[in-house]
Order: C-alpha cells, then sequence, then structure tokens
C-alpha cells in the first residue's frame, strides 16, 4: 500500500490568479503558525497575486531575482476547462506553495548555522564538543521553496502534486534560479502556541512574542533582524533545555512536506531559522529526485508519474496513471515518476 | 600620633597563611606587629602574564537598536582574553582577622587598617618599579552562596565542561593559581551575551566574594576602580588604577 495506490487525477497544479483571491484568503486564515510568509491580510494576499502574476509573465531576459511566484492546487471540477489554467472563477483550493527567485532578494536572508567547537585542556585532561549557532547570511540568493500549505485531510498524492510539481518548474526555467535550492519549516511549538526558541533567543532582542515579531518579519524584509539579533554565536549549552531540544525540531504540520523534500534529496542538518529554530533544508536543484527522474512523459508511461506542461504561464501539473497520455498537457510533457526513491 | 602598632616588611617568601601569589616573582610585603605577629599580606608583581597566560573576561557593552521599530536593547556582553598581561598585579591578599580586633575602631590595627597600609606601600613600590605597566590590577574572588557555590560557574563554565568532570575546588586546590590558565583553554572564545546566563549567573558577574568586602572597600579607598574585567572562574570583578598615581613627587 503506498500513497499513490489510489491516484487523484483531477488535481491540478496552476499559477494563482488574480479570481482566487478569496480561496487564497480562505487558506491563509485557515493556515496556523508556521506559514508566515502567506498571513491572513487580503491586501497582502492581493499583492502577492499581482507578484506572481507578473512573475509568471516575465521574460526570461527580463528576470533580475525579485520575481515571486504562486502556485494554487485544485480539483479540476472548479476549474474552467483545460488550457484554461488560470481561468477559475470560484475555485474549491486545497492547497498553495510558492518559490521565491533569490531568498533576501537586495538585502540578507538571515539563518542560524549549527557548528560545533572542540577546546581542550592537556592539563586538566578534558576535551569537550561544544554545539553553537552562527548567525549567517549562507542562503542568501537560494532559490525559496515558500507558502507551502495544504488543507488537513487532503491525500499525501496532492501534496506530492503541490510540493514537487514546483520542482518540476524550476527544472523547466532553471535559468531564471540558483541551482541550490532552500525551504524553511516551522519549527516546535508549545501546547500553549509559544516558541521554546524564540523565548530563548530572540525575546531577549525584541521584547515580543514571537507571533509578534513574526508579522513584523513577514511584512518587510529581515534584514532588520541584523539590528537585535547577536552577530556572535550562541552556545547553545546556555539555553534553556527546552529551546535546546526545540533546535531543528519540526511542528507536526510539517511532517508530510519535510518527508517529501527529504526524500527528494534535501539535507535539513545545517540551518535553523532564526525565529523559532524550525528546520532549513537546502539541496542542489540538478541533484533532486524528481529532477533527476524527470523525463518526457512517453518515456514514463508505465509509471504513475507526476507530469506537467513545458509552458510557463499558464504552468500546469497533475498527476498522471500509468497508460494515460495527458494530453490535456500539451506537446512532450515532462514527467517525473511518482516513487521517486524507486526511480532515483 | 597614632603610635606605630605593625609595621610592613617586604620578603619574598610567602608568608605563612596567605594565599598563594598568582604568578611567579615579584615580592612580598608583610604587616607585622612589633613582635612579629603576622597581621596581613600582599602580592606584589610588576609585570603580569609572563609566566602563565592570564585570562579574564572583558565585561563590555552592545547596543542592538532598530530605530524604525521603536527597539533599543543595551546588552552586557563577555569576551574571553588576556587584556591584563603586561599590566602590573597586587595578589595574595591577606588579612589575619584572627588576631585583631575589627570592633575596636579606636585600634590601628583593624582590618581596614592593614589592608590600607599594605595597599599603600604595595602600590608605591610599584610605581617606582622599572615596567611596561601601566595599570595596577587586582582580582577578587566572586560571590558564593552559602553553601559556597559560585553561581557564575554553575551558570558559565560547567556547560562547557565534560558533565561530572571536575570540581572547581579540587581542582584549584590540585593546579593552584594556573587553574584558571588551564580553565581558558575550554571556555569560548567569542563574544557572549550575559543575557543568556541564568538570572543568579549574571547577579554574581563581577560581584566580590563576602570574604574579601574588607579588601574591596580598602582598594577603592585607595582609588582603584572597576575595570570591567570579571575573573572566568567565579566572576569576580577586577579592580584597577593607574600605576603612576602613587609615583611620589620629585
Amino acid at each position: 500500500m503506498t500513497p499513490f495506490d489510489h491516484l487523484p487525477t483531477d488535481l491540478l497544479l496552476r499559477p494563482v490568479a488574480a479570481s482566487d483571491l478569496d480561496a487564497l484568503q480562505g487558506l491563509a486564515a485557515a493556515a496556523g503558525p508556521g506559514i508566515g510568509s502567506l498571513p491572513d491580510d487580503r491586501a497582502g494576499l492581493a499583492r502577492r497575486i499581482e507578484q506572481s502574476l507578473q512573475a509568471f509573465a516575465t521574460e526570461d531576459d527580463d528576470t533580475s531575482g525579485e520575481e515571486r511566484y504562486l502556485f494554487v492546487l485544485q480539483s479540476s471540477a472548479s476549474a474552467s476547462g483545460p488550457g484554461s489554467g488560470t481561468g477559475a472563477r470560484t475555485a474549491n483550493l486545497l492547497g498553495c506553495a510558492g518559490i521565491a527567485a533569490r531568498a533576501g532578494y537586495g538585502s540578507r536572508f538571515y539563518s542560524y548555522r549549527n557548528e560545533f567547537i572542540v577546546a581542550s585542556s592537556a592539563a586538566l585532561g578534558l576535551t569537550q564538543r561544544t554545539h553553537t549557532l552562527h548567525l549567517c547570511h549562507d542562503l542568501t540568493g537560494s532559490t525559496l521553496l515558500t507558502s507551502f500549505y495544504i488543507v488537513p485531510g487532503a491525500p499525501a498524492a496532492a501534496a506530492h502534486l503541490l510540493s514537487r510539481g514546483r520542482l518540476l518548474f524550476l527544472a523547466l526555467y532553471a535559468q531564471r534560479f540558483s541551482d541550490r535550492i532552500v525551504v524553511e519549516f516551522p519549527g516546535l511549538l508549545d501546547a500553549g502556541g509559544a516558541s521554546p526558541f524564540w523565548d530563548a533567543v530572540g525575546r531577549r532582542f525584541f521584547g515580543m512574542d514571537y507571533p509578534q515579531a513574526e508579522a513584523l518579519a513577514g511584512g518587510r524584509s529581515k534584514a532588520f533582524i541584523a539590528h537585535l539579533m547577536p552577530q556572535s554565536p550562541l552556545y547553545v549549552p546556555l539555553l534553556p533545555e527546552a529551546a535546546q531540544s526545540a533546535i531543528g525540531q519540526l511542528h507536526p504540520d510539517g511532517e508530510l512536506p519535510f518527508q517529501i523534500l527529504i526524500d527528494e534529496g534535501f539535507d535539513a542538518d545545517t540551518y535553523i531559522d532564526i525565529f523559532d529554530g524550525g528546520p532549513s533544508a537546502e539541496g542542489r536543484l540538478q541533484a533532486l529526485a524528481s529532477v533527476r527522474a524527470a523525463r518526457p512523459l512517453q518515456q514514463a508511461a508505465t509509471q504513475s508519474c507526476l507530469a506537467c506542461t513545458r509552458q510557463r504561464d499558464g504552468f500546469r501539473a497533475r498527476l498522471v496513471a500509468a497508460g494515460d497520455s495527458a494530453a490535456d498537457l500539451g506537446q512532450q510533457p515532462l514527467a517525473t515518476p511518482l516513487q521517486v526513491m524507486e526511480a532515483a | 600620633m597614632t603610635p606605630a602598632l605593625f609595621q610592613i616588611v617586604p620578603t619574598t617568601q610567602a608568608p605563612p597563611g596567605a594565599p598563594p601569589a598568582h604568578e611567579l616573582g615579584g615580592w612580598w610585603l608583610c604587616a607585622q606587629t612589633v613582635d612579629g605577629r603576622l597581621l596581613g599580606a600582599v602580592h606584589g608583581l610588576p609585570e603580569q602574564g609572563r609566566s602563565r597566560a592570564r585570562c579574564s573576561f572583558h565585561l563590555g557593552r552592545v547596543v542592538h537598536s532598530a530605530p524604525e521599530l521603536g527597539l533599543h536593547q543595551v546588552q552586557t556582553t563577555l569576551q574571553l582574553g588576556h587584556d591584563a598581561t603586561g599590566e602590573a598585579e597586587l595578589s595574595g591578599l591577606y588579612l589575619a582577622v584572627d588576631r585583631m580586633n575589627p570592633m575596636d575602631a579606636g585600634d590601628a590595627t583593624t582590618p581596614a587598617a592593614v589592608a590600607d597600609a599594605l595597599l599603600q606601600a604595595a602600590c608605591t613600590r610599584l610605581a617606582e618599579a622599572e615596567t611596561p605597566a601601566s595599570w595596577v590590577v587586582v582580582e577578587l574572588p566572586g560571590w558564593r552562596d552559602a553553601a559556597g557555590r559560585s553561581p557564575f560557574w554553575d551558570g558559565l563554565v560547567r556547560h562547557f565542561l565534560p558533565p561530572g568532570s571536575l570540581d572547581a575546588a579540587d581542582a584549584a586546590a590540585r593546579h593552584g593559581p594556573a587553574f584558571s590558565t588551564h580553565l581558558g583553554d575550554m571556555l569560548p572564545r567569542q563574544l557572549i551575551h550575559a543575557a543568556f546566563l541564568s538570572p543568579a549567573a549574571q547577579q554574581a558577574l563581577g560581584r566580590c566574594a563576602d570574604s574579601h568586602t574588607v579588601w574591596l572597600a580598602a582598594l577603592q579607598r585607595a582609588g582603584f576602580a572597576d575595570w570591567r574585567h570579571g575573573r572566568i572562574e567565579d566572576g569576580g570583578p577586577l579592580l584597577a588604577a593607574p600605576r603612576r598615581a602613587w609615583a611620589r613627587l620629585p
């Protein structure tokens, strides 16, 4: 039994449309903590849609790295028909996912990098390895996967389509993106919704609750954080145990998208989010399992696949059962097997 | 005129009962009664850090400011270094309080009077010594609770040692003053924000042990001031005064 035994082929991944604003706000309202890049703010969401429309419409020669793409996942029953990828009027959206072409565009993108130092004293006969966190800009300029949200109860295959469909888009238009792909996952919160990591680190420098700081950061460049966070390493043993335990730990809401991307080949051991200590994963585009296994659909017709059009503006992707020619996806759809681990 | 109830006597040997000098070399001054009883002592060293690395935490400040958000944070920081290297030093501070009557203000052999006299004599010697030192520095032991535990050790130092590997008192007794040099090898080289320490450790930073409050007061009367450094093993304060302040006028 696998998540792909019953393939929901009626689902469609497409760029967000202006008419999706109401449905998108519904998703943002339903999303809990950890999707700070898609706050429940109608004006902000309208701007995100406009940014995405511009990004998809921008010709390759005119890209700057500022582009922010937003995809939505809908049931094909609510779409207005094949070939009208952006034309749904009352789309029943099941989720959304985004891409920021360059993390920290025009500024800096902050993370904590895990490092270890070893101290030794021959006279005392002691050696000790100490975990440290270094504030860094290492991931600046990488392509950032953002805004992943899928409604509770959606089939696992839908999450694969939503998350991995973006990877096929990246592969098709690689010249627009960095070859280093990064994604931040929500960190651990306690039963009261507080972040132990934030309470031990950020609060000392911001003097405010995590949601308040997240709202500030979400509404502007994170560069302002540099003014308030220590530039020197954090010595993890000095943090309370709850904060130490939260480092690199995932919020339960992030488990499925996290596992999908870890299976793709993302590495989540090096960086964490500076706000909640959640893991930040990175991977090289050409090394990701879905990208390595991508081929024309005709060559992958014996397996269940995730297939997409080759059009940028009007991009669509869906799940395709073995033997399905997917004529609705136009000429020579690009496909990657759903069982990426086997294919890779 | 106050009768000379004690005198200051130089020696090269550590007097019995006094804590060890922090480094080799230098000289001792002893306060002795006319019948030879030891009342107190201090060790002077014209230039410290020549026989071993002398570690301390520099206590600094950094300001984290984001005016556009209305946020402004002043943070105390600790930076491990060897800032006192090359400065003159007084150590081995000793008062034989059991041989004095601290309650009798009319007695010229009170602990405060003995400490004042020792500091005056020692600082004068250091002012006249041939040394590149600009400052005379004094380390005072850090505060401990009623059980003898150092909150600074518990809040900072122990986190950088293998759990259960070291008893501070045993190690200090075994290695003597060089213990702090060895300990320095284990502690962080990068800036530490004091805000990450426990509240008790923060309160202990720069706070003198109760056993040395007489010396602290005497040092302050002599012109010593907080040097914004702390001992690495217990956060005790370092005080300093300009060495030439005691130079005799020609």
